[in-house]
């Protein structure tokens, strides 16, 4: 399991700084699991935690250190109390997002995946 | 089974593309939009550093930007095209997304990016002939090589930038309101001049005035709106003498019947006028060199509505305020002159009814003949909705911005009528705006405001040795009051007789009291034989300034930046002292006592910590619609024009036994007393239902409670503020407009000059410099400008130099 989220994690972190768009945390979930699955539900978590944490940390990082203004205003703009909110807010999207796409992957991959199964 | 599995899969993902993909409602695409790799996170601070190389392909050699400690871009080219070029780059960097924005609301786009909400909006910008408008303006400039050049230029600078942005780079709002930035092009710019046109007409006074007069009569209207307004100063001192003879049309005798009495619901008293400047002669400073200062009053928006900016090549080193979207400068100095602008608010827009043959509106009646209509089909494509076709007819007056049978977007705008507007003939005023940014002397001032069409200006002017003020624009040959009401656009006579010889303009150079000035008032006294407009300022700006700088002298830039800040209010001044008597000869409740006691004291100065304000504008406020509510109503109990400020308070000042302060509606015989009292019982009453008693009521600036708004007013994006003034003094900060600037310069033989804006450099809401300026401004502080000589003049200010490479 560890394993799958440093791999899927990593190769999505570099595809993403390379292609600026979001869905990309749609793709690389979908494309690893699809390949590397073992069971929908484990697709799911791994995906979701993997990217979950990725956006998690660097949206972190950035609140840190330059997003502080930006975040405020955005928390004031959708009626926010605390903009740190923002942060799980950004996690819990990337968990849904990503672990419906290793879900996706799963099951569009069953298909190839005779052997493993 | 596999094949279901597969289904669902594919299912899964697509919708979860769908919902984080997509709009819905006010909510922004939520995975694109929270992405901490492309969403509003990456919308931070690092946007804020200089880049060190920028390419721009197409420039002819080299550029060098010297960015200062305030984030003023100084930029510097071998020729004008690579000046604008990069002007235009660096400033979408900063302001793209308004620039942009600002264009689309004037071309009636909105609704591509909003959606329908926006559409009868879109149709009202477009039925105004706002875009045919900008089309016949581009056909124009092209005729002239360097206009032409330069929003060319320009835009090929904007659009270099565009090329390069990845979606992560893209404004925070395109972001929210999901959509992507398009190519900027000439016209992009000439549809940000007549949004400015726009703004600066303001005056749709003529159904209302026309409503009125139909109830009160003529002579009623030339009472309570007369054509010199009470306690006048005029900006060209008082019994100047004009050395030209007059051609003026005489007036028809034929009286024409309004006939659109829809009643008017939307501000039809809101005078949003403002902006102040003023040049006073080396006699009066303290250095021996004229100074000039200049604050135009607009909504306060942020991102704001000006870039500061040095343009620098060979031909021209002008420094000043641009409006993001527009090459050159407009308004500023260079180191031969300095020019500002207040709002001329002479009338060049007038209505002309239109009478259709039949209902297929092909033709209309003109001079006892049928002229062909022409039919302009607006197609928008709404948001969500598709196109939508929109049919507006022509005449040779201009659009007919409603017809009678369909709904107006402003109940100001009489419908069946063509608009008739300066703004829509041809012109090439980004000329004179380059012209000013050229100039060296008097003559090249004088001969760029001769080619400026619209909207009228007064035009300061200061240089080394000289000062002036002219009155500026094409102003339409009219006789007395022709246009003040809706016209008949059957009768020939009702035409415009043509324009105001450019010479014959209100203007003046060094008069001998040592200073010009204009705060939107009369342009000239009755001694000017030309009618150019009634709806002008009343006299409370205009003669606080000519008082105050009567009386100075050993002007410093301090003394300058004060007047800017004048919060006196010289209506309180003409109408406290009888409001007072009026109430001290009456027995008064605990609340009146101590309101009286304390406007006693009063100095008539709005500042932000005092309650006096609230007092007098509640109670100023009170006696207004005690007096004029029951004159002022149609049969149908519609409220017609009410008169302004000055003549309310003239009435208290002087007219205690005019017929108005009689209640028709109650056949009640009154007196000012007994309307101050019972204004003061009504004051009691809202203040008391509002702060429950005397000692609750707050401070005049959290009354008055300002905000400098986003430009989309997206909410977490503004910046409320406690400051001092109102509209219609000096210092002219109402709820949500105010000084757009204040600028300051003195013509010494090493130009210096200060300002400050209610804003910040960066249009980027999540920078540092979005709106770092506000808190300053509001206080009334002004910084230093650095004005450099050259792109290797040293100083302790500059903080970075950006190559700028002609090469990929």
């Amino acid at each position: 399991m560890m394993k799958n989220i440093l791999v899927c994690g990593l190769l999505y972190t570099v595809i993403q700084l390379l292609i600026p768009y979001w869905w990309i945390i749609l793709i690389i979930p979908m494309a690893y699991y699809g390949i590397f699955s073992e069971s929908g539900f484990k697709s799911f978590l791994e995906a979701g935690i993997c990217i979950g944490l990725v956006w998690l940390f660097y949206s972190l990082f950035l609140y840190q250190t330059s997003a502080q203004i930006i975040a405020e205003r955005i928390s004031n703009m959708i009626s926010m109390s605390n903009p740190i909110l923002l942060i799980p807010a950004v996690f819990i999207v990337a968990f849904l997002g990503s672990g419906i796409s290793g879900l996706s992957g799963h099951l569009i991959g069953s298909n190839f995946r005779t052997k493993s199964e | 089974m596999k094949f279901i599995k597969i289904l669902i899969g594919i299912v899964l993902i697509a919708g979860t593309f769908y919902l984080l993909d997509n709009k819905f409602g006010s909510i922004p695409p939520v995975g694109k939009f929270i992405s901490p790799f492309t969403g509003f996170w990456q919308n931070n601070t690092s946007m804020d550093s200089f880049p060190e190389e920028i390419n721009i392909p197409g420039l002819q050699s080299e550029v060098t930007v010297v960015w200062d400690d305030r984030r003023v871009p100084h930029i510097f080219a071998d020729n004008d095209h690579d000046l604008y070029m990069t002007q235009g780059y660096i400033v979408a960097r900063d302001r793209l997304w308004q620039m942009e924005f600002m264009m689309l609301g004037t071309a009636g786009r909105l609704s591509e990016v909003i959606g329908s909400d926006y559409l009868e909006y879109d149709k009202y910008r477009r039925r105004l002939g706002l875009v045919s408008a900008s089309e016949n303006m581009l056909e124009f400039v092209k005729k002239d090589e360097h206009t032409i050049m330069s929003m060319q230029s320009f835009a090929d600078g904007v659009n270099t930038y565009i090329e390069n942005l990845s979606p992560a780079d893209y404004p925070v709002e395109y972001k929210i309101l999901d959509y992507k930035p398009e190519k900027w092009t000439p016209l992009s710019t000439i549809i940000i001049f007549k949004s400015m046109a726009w703004t600066l007409t303001g005056n749709l006074d003529d159904k209302g005035m026309s409503q009125t007069r139909s109830v009160i009569g003529e002579e009623e209207m030339d009472k309570l709106f007369p054509l010199y307004f009470p306690f006048m100063d005029p900006i060209i001192p008082p019994g100047t003498r004009w050395d030209f003879e007059a051609n003026i049309p005489e007036k028809p005798s034929d009286d024409f019947i309004l006939d659109d009495m829809t009643s008017i619901t939307d501000n039809p008293d809101n005078y949003m006028y403002g902006s102040n400047n003023w040049a006073v002669s080396g006699s009066k400073t303290a250095s021996g060199f004229p100074m000039l200062s200049n604050d135009p009053h607009l909504n306060l928006t942020l991102p704001s509505i000006w870039y500061e900016v040095q343009l620098n090549s060979p031909e021209q080193n002008a420094y000043g305020y641009v409006i993001p979207g527009a090459p050159g400068i407009i308004l500023g100095f260079n180191s031969n002159i300095a020019w500002g602008v207040t709002n001329g608010t002479s009338d060049f827009l007038d209505w002309y009814k239109i009478t259709y043959k039949d209902h297929t509106r092909n033709e209309y009646l003109y001079d006892g003949k049928y002229l062909k209509t022409e039919k302009r089909i607006e197609k928008y494509e709404v948001r969500g909705v598709g196109t939508v076709l929109d049919t507006v007819i022509y005449t040779h007056y201009g659009p007919v911005v409603y017809q009678r049978n369909e709904k107006a977007f402003s109940s100001r705008i009489p419908k069946g009528y063509s608009i008739k507007w300066t703004a829509q003939d041809p012109s090439n005023d980004i000329l004179t705006f380059h012209g000013l940014n050229k100039a060296k002397g008097f003559e090249d001032y004088y001969n760029s405001l001769k080619q400026y069409n619209n909207p009228s200006q007064n035009f300061v002017y200061a240089d080394k040795e000289n000062i002036a003020i002219w009155h500026s624009g094409k102003l339409p040959l009219r006789w007395e009051q022709q246009g003040r009401y809706l016209l008949d656009g059957s009768n020939p006579a009702h035409e415009w007789a043509g324009i105001i010889p450019f010479e014959q303009n209100p203007g003046i150079k060094n008069p001998k009291r040592g200073f010009v000035s204009s705060a939107n008032q009369f342009a000239a006294d009755k001694n000017y034989p030309y009618y150019l407009g009634w709806s002008y300022a009343t006299y409370t700006r205009g003669a606080q300034i000519n008082k105050r700088l009567t009386n100075m002298d050993d002007i410093t830039y301090m003394d300058m930046a004060a007047l800017q800040m004048d919060d006196h209010n010289l209506d309180a001044e003409n109408a406290l002292p009888n409001i007072l008597i009026a109430l001290s000869s009456n027995k008064l409740s605990t609340f009146g006592e101590s309101a009286v006691s304390t406007l006693a004291d009063w100095d008539n100065k709005y500042r932000s910590h005092l309650i006096e304000p609230i007092l007098y504008e509640v109670l100023f406020r009170h006696i207004g619609k005690l007096i004029w509510d029951d004159d002022l109503v149609d049969e149908d109990g519609n409220r017609l024009r009410m008169p302004k400020s000055d003549i309310t308070v003239d009435l208290i000042k002087n007219g205690t036994n005019s017929e108005y302060i009689q209640d028709k509606n109650k056949n009640l015989l009154m007196t000012l007393d007994s309307i101050v009292l019972l204004a003061m019982r009504y004051t009691e009453k809202e203040l008391t239902d509002k702060y429950d008693s005397f000692d609750n009521i707050p401070s005049w600036g959290e009354y008055k409670s300002t905000s400098v708004n986003h430009l989309a007013n997206i909410p977490g994006f503004n910046k409320p503020i406690i400051t001092s003034g109102k509209s219609g003094l000096v210092n002219a900060t109402s709820r949500t407009a105010g000084p757009s600037f204040r600028l300051t310069v003195s013509m010494e033989e090493k130009v210096k000059a200060w300002s400050i804006y209610p804003g910040g450099q960066s249009g980027n809401p999540g920078s540092k410099f979005y709106d770092n300026m506000v808190d300053g401004w509001a206080i009334g502080k002004v910084s230093k400008i650095n004005f450099l000589k050259s792109v290797n003049d040293s100083n302790e200010s500059i903080t970075f130099k950006t190559k700028v490479n002609p090469n990929k």
